[in-house]
C-alpha cells in the first residue's frame, strides 16, 4: 500500500462516460480514497460543487453535448461555489492548447492527459496537491483583499520554495495588479520576459500598459505576440478591447471575429463582437454573434434576458420580426422569476409589433410595459430603457418617456454614448430640447448630491456624508461618480480616524464598481493608490 | 457590412481529434483493466510478465497516437505546444516507473540520473513519447544498461538517453533538425525501425522554443561504455 493516501479527501469525478468515471473510481479507492462523488454532464457537477466542498475535482474536458470541462470551470468561479481550497483537475485527451491560450483568467490547477495510469495518478496528484498547499495561504489572502499580507506571504514562500518562484512572481503581479501598481506589476513580467516568453507574463506586460492608458504601446505589443502564437485568443480579447479605446471600432471587431473563429465558445466575446458589430453596423456578423451568445448562455447560469433582446434586436434590424417575436417570447418563459426581464420581454414586443405595422398590439406591450416600469422601476438596462421611451415618444406617451429617460440620464449622466442615443431618440421624435432639458435637469440634481456630500465632508460630518452616498449609489448603481464620491468618503474617514480592513474592503467595494468605465479612470486610479497606500501603512 | 464570419466545417482535422479522444478513452479502460487484474486476482509469474507486456504495448499505441496526431499537425501548422514548468527529476521518475519491470524481465537495469531540483519548460506529453520511443530503441540495442539522465548546459536542458550496446553505426551520427527531409528506411537499413521514430523525436525538440533559439536531438557513442548516446537539447 502507498505510504500517501488519499483518506478523508472529498472527491469529484466527472466524465461523460460511466465506464471511465467507474475507472478513475476505482484508481482512487487504491490509494485509500473513501468519499467519491461522480457526475456524468456540467449541470449535475455544478449542483454537486454547490452542494458539497470537495478536496479534488477531477474533471473530463470532453463532456459530450453538454458544456465542457473548461465551462464548468468557468461556472463555477463566477458562481463562487468552488472554494479556493478545491483542486481542479482537467482530464484532457488531447493537447488542447487553443483551449489554455483561450482561458487565462480561469486556469484550473492542472491537467493530466489519458490515459492516466495508476502510477501516474499518483505521483502527480501528490505533486499537484502540495504545490496547492504552498500556495493556498496566498490565494485566500488575496481572495479577502488582504493584499500586504498576500504580499510578504509571497516574499517568505519565494526564499524557502524556489522551485515555485514563477508561481509566485505570477501570484505578486496579480497583487499589484489588483491595488493598481501597474508599474511594479510591468517590473514582474519583465524579469520573467528577460528568461523566456511565459503567456501570462506576455499577456501581463500588455494588461499592465493598457491599464496605465498607454494604448499604442499595448497594441503594438499584442500585435506581436498574436504574430508568433496565433492561437492565444485571451490576447486578441485584449487587442480589441485597446483598439477600442483607439478608436478603431472596425480593427476591434475584426480582431475578435479573428478570436471567435478560434475559441467560439466564450460568452463574453460573443457578447462583445455583437456590440461591436451592431455599432459598426455589420448587421450579419451582429445577428450571428448575438444568436451564438444567446445559444451558449442558455444552459448557463450566465445568460441575460439581454442576450435574448439583443438577439430580437438584431433579427428585427434584418428584417425578421417572425422570429423577432419567438426570441422575446422566449424571454419570459426562460427569466420567470425575473422581474426586469418581463419588462424587457414587452418592451422587445412592442418594438417588433411597431415594426410589423401592428400599432394596436404594439401599444399594448407597451402599456403592459410601462405597468411593470411604474410598479418596480429597476431597468438596469439602459437600451431597453431607450427602447420603452421611444415606443412612448411614437404613441404620444411623452411624459412616460420623460420619465425613463431622466432615470438612464441620472444613472449616466457622464456617459456620452447614452446621452446621445437619449438626445438621437428626442430628435427623431423632433423634440431634440426636451432631451436636453431632461439631460440637464439630470446632471444638475447628481452635481447637488455630490456637492451635498462634499460640504458635509468639509465640515467634517464624514459618517454623513458616506451615508448620503451610500443611499445615492443605492438608488443610481450605475453612476459611477456616486460610485467614486462614495469610495472617496471611506478614504477621507480612514485618513481621519486610521484605517481598518471593514472600511478598506467598503471603499474598494465601490472602486470595483466602476473598474472597468473609463472616464472615471484618472480618479479611480488616484483612489485606488490612495487605498493601497493606507492597507500598507496599516500593514492590512 | 463584408466581413463574415466563415462558415464551420469539418475538416480532416476535426474527424482525427475526434477519434484521437476515443482511442484514448479506449486506452484508459484497457490500461485500467489490466491495473485491475493485477490488484484484483493474484496472478503467477508468468502471467504477471504477460499482463506487464501488455501494458507496455498499449502505452506503445498511445505514444504512436501522439505521434502521428503531432506530424499530422506539425504539417499542417497548427500545432502549438503546451510548456509549462516541471520537476526534471519527477518526469524521469514517472518513466522510470512505466519501464523499469518490463526492461527487468529482459535482465536490463535502468536508472535515473537528475539533481532533484531541476526545472524546465517543456510539453510533457508530447517528450514523454520521445523518451519513451529513446527507450524502446535502447532496450533492443542495449548490453543490459539503459540511463535516463538530464543536466543543464549553456541554458538548455539536455535529456539523454544512454545504453550499452555497441554504438549507432558511423552513419546515424549527427545532429537532427525537423527540417531533414525524412524518407522512410533510408537512415534505417542497419537498424531495422522506419527512422521515424528520430524523425519524430527531432520534430519534438525543434517544436520546442525559447525567443529565438529551437531544441535539436544529437546522436553520439557517448553511452554508457561507448554505447549510444541520444541527447534532447531543449532551450
Amino acid at each position: 500500500m502507498a505510504l500517501w493516501t488519499l483518506k478523508n479527501t472529498k472527491i469529484l469525478v466527472v466524465d461523460d462516460f460511466a465506464e471511465m468515471r467507474s475507472m478513475l473510481r476505482s484508481m482512487l479507492l487504491a490509494y485509500g480514497a473513501e468519499d467519491i462523488k461522480q457526475a456524468a454532464n456540467g449541470a449535475d457537477t455544478i449542483a454537486l460543487i454547490s452542494k458539497h466542498n470537495f478536496d479534488i475535482i477531477l474533471c473530463d474536458y470532453n463532456l459530450g453535448e453538454s458544456k465542457d470541462g473548461q465551462q464548468v470551470l468557468e461556472e463555477a468561479k463566477h458562481l463562487n461555489i468552488l472554494p479556493l481550497s478545491t483542486t481542479f483537475i482537467m482530464v484532457t485527451a488531447e493537447n488542447t492548447s487553443t483551449m489554455v491560450m483561450g482561458a487565462l483568467d480561469y486556469q484550473p490547477d492542472a491537467y493530466l492527459s489519458k490515459p492516466v495510469t495508476k502510477n501516474t495518478l499518483q505521483t502527480r496528484l501528490k505533486k499537484i496537491l502540495d504545490k496547492k498547499e504552498f500556495t493556498k495561504k496566498i490565494s485566500i489572502a488575496i481572495d479577502n483583499k488582504e493584499h500586504t499580507k498576500a504580499f510578504k506571504l509571497c516574499n517568505e514562500e519565494m526564499a524557502s520554495q524556489p522551485s515555485l518562484r514563477l508561481e509566485l512572481l505570477s501570484l505578486k503581479y496579480e497583487i499589484l495588479m489588483a491595488t493598481g501598481d501597474y508599474d511594479s506589476a510591468e517590473e514582474i513580467c519583465n524579469e520573467v520576459l528577460a528568461e523566456r516568453d511565459i503567456p501570462w507574463a506576455q499577456l501581463g506586460l500588455a494588461k499592465s500598459y493598457f491599464s496605465q492608458q498607454k494604448f499604442s504601446e499595448t497594441a503594438e505589443l499584442l500585435e506581436a505576440i498574436i504574430e508568433t502564437n496565433s492561437d492565444f485568443v485571451a490576447a486578441y480579447d485584449l487587442l480589441s478591447k485597446t483598439q477600442k479605446k483607439l478608436g478603431d471600432l472596425q480593427g476591434a471587431e475584426k480582431t475578435l471575429i479573428n478570436a471567435v473563429e478560434r475559441s467560439p465558445k466564450s460568452l463574453p466575446r460573443q457578447r462583445e463582437l455583437a456590440k461591436l458589430a451592431t455599432t459598426n453596423k455589420n448587421h450579419t456578423v451582429a445577428e450571428r454573434a448575438c444568436r451564438d451568445a444567446m445559444k451558449i448562455g442558455k444552459h448557463s447560469v450566465l445568460k441575460k434576458p439581454d442576450d435574448y433582446v439583443n438577439y430580437s434586436q438584431a433579427l428585427i434590424t434584418n428584417n425578421k420580426s417572425k422570429e423577432a417575436l419567438r426570441v422575446a417570447g422566449n424571454i419570459k418563459l426562460v427569466f420567470k422569476d425575473n422581474d426586469e426581464a418581463q419588462l424587457q420581454a414587452e418592451i422587445c414586443k412592442s418594438t417588433i409589433f411597431q415594426a410589423q405595422g401592428d400599432d394596436t398590439k404594439a401599444q399594448a406591450a407597451m402599456d403592459t410595459a410601462l405597468a411593470l416600469y411604474q410598479s418596480n422601476s429597476a431597468l438596469t438596462s439602459s437600451n431597453a430603457g431607450i427602447a420603452l421611451a421611444k415606443n412612448c415618444l411614437k404613441y404620444g406617451r411623452e411624459e412616460e418617456a420623460d420619465a425613463i429617460i431622466k432615470d438612464i440620464a441620472k444613472n449616466n449622466h457622464e456617459n456620452k454614448a447614452v446621452l446621445d442615443e437619449i438626445n438621437q431618440a428626442y430628435k427623431a421624435a423632433g423634440l431634440a430640447n426636451k432631451a436636453e432639458e431632461k439631460i440637464a435637469e439630470a446632471i444638475h440634481e447628481i452635481a447637488e448630491i455630490n456637492n451635498e456630500g462634499v460640504k458635509l465632508i468639509n465640515e467634517g460630518k464624514i459618517a454623513e456624508s458616506i451615508e448620503l452616498f451610500k443611499k445615492a449609489a443605492k438608488a443610481l448603481p450605475q453612476n459611477h461618480v456616486i460610485s467614486l464620491n462614495t469610495a472617496q468618503s471611506y478614504i477621507f474617514l480612514m485618513k481621519k480616524e486610521g484605517a481598518s480592513r471593514k472600511n478598506i474592503n467598503n471603499a474598494m467595494f465601490y472602486l470595483e464598481t466602476v473598474k472597468d468605465i473609463d472616464a472615471a479612470s484618472e480618479k479611480y486610479h488616484k483612489l485606488m493608490k490612495n487605498c493601497r497606500e493606507i492597507a500598507q501603512q496599516a500593514d492590512l | 457590412m463584408n466581413s463574415n464570419i466563415p462558415p464551420k466545417k469539418l475538416d480532416f482535422s476535426t474527424i482525427i481529434a475526434s477519434s484521437v479522444h476515443d482511442m484514448k478513452n479506449s486506452l484508459q479502460l484497457l490500461l485500467g483493466t489490466l491495473d485491475e487484474i493485477i490488484d484484483e486476482h493474484p496472478v503467477d509469474a508468468q502471467s504477471g510478465a504477460k499482463i506487464l507486456r501488455a501494458q507496455a504495448e498499449g502505452r506503445r499505441i498511445n505514444d504512436q497516437l501522439i505521434q502521428l496526431l503531432t506530424l499530422y499537425k506539425a504539417g499542417n501548422t497548427q500545432h502549438r505546444l503546451q510548456s509549462h514548468e516541471h520537476s526534471v527529476d519527477e518526469f524521469l521518475q514517472e518513466l522510470y516507473v512505466e519501464h523499469q519491470a518490463v526492461l527487468a524481465q529482459r535482465s536490463i537495469e535502468l536508472s535515473v540520473k537528475c539533481d532533484e531540483a531541476l526545472q524546465w519548460f517543456f510539453d510533457r506529453e508530447l517528450l514523454k513519447g520521445v523518451i519513451n520511443n529513446l527507450i524502446t530503441n535502447a532496450q533492443q540495442y542495449t548490453n543490459n544498461k539503459i540511463q535516463l539522465s538530464a543536466v543543464i548546459n549553456e541554458k538548455r536542458l539536455l535529456l539523454s538517453v544512454d545504453d550499452n550496446g555497441p554504438g549507432y553505426p558511423e552513419t546515424m551520427l549527427r545532429c537532427y533538425n525537423a527540417e531533414d527531409e525524412f524518407t522512410p528506411g533510408d537512415s534505417s537499413a542497419e537498424t531495422g525501425g522506419t527512422g521515424l521514430g528520430l524523425f519524430f523525436s527531432a520534430t519534438i525538440a525543434h517544436m520546442h522554443k525559447n525567443r529565438t533559439q529551437c531544441g535539436f536531438l544529437q546522436t553520439s557513442n557517448e553511452g554508457i561504455d561507448g554505447g549510444a548516446r541520444c541527447i534532447i537539447a531543449l532551450p
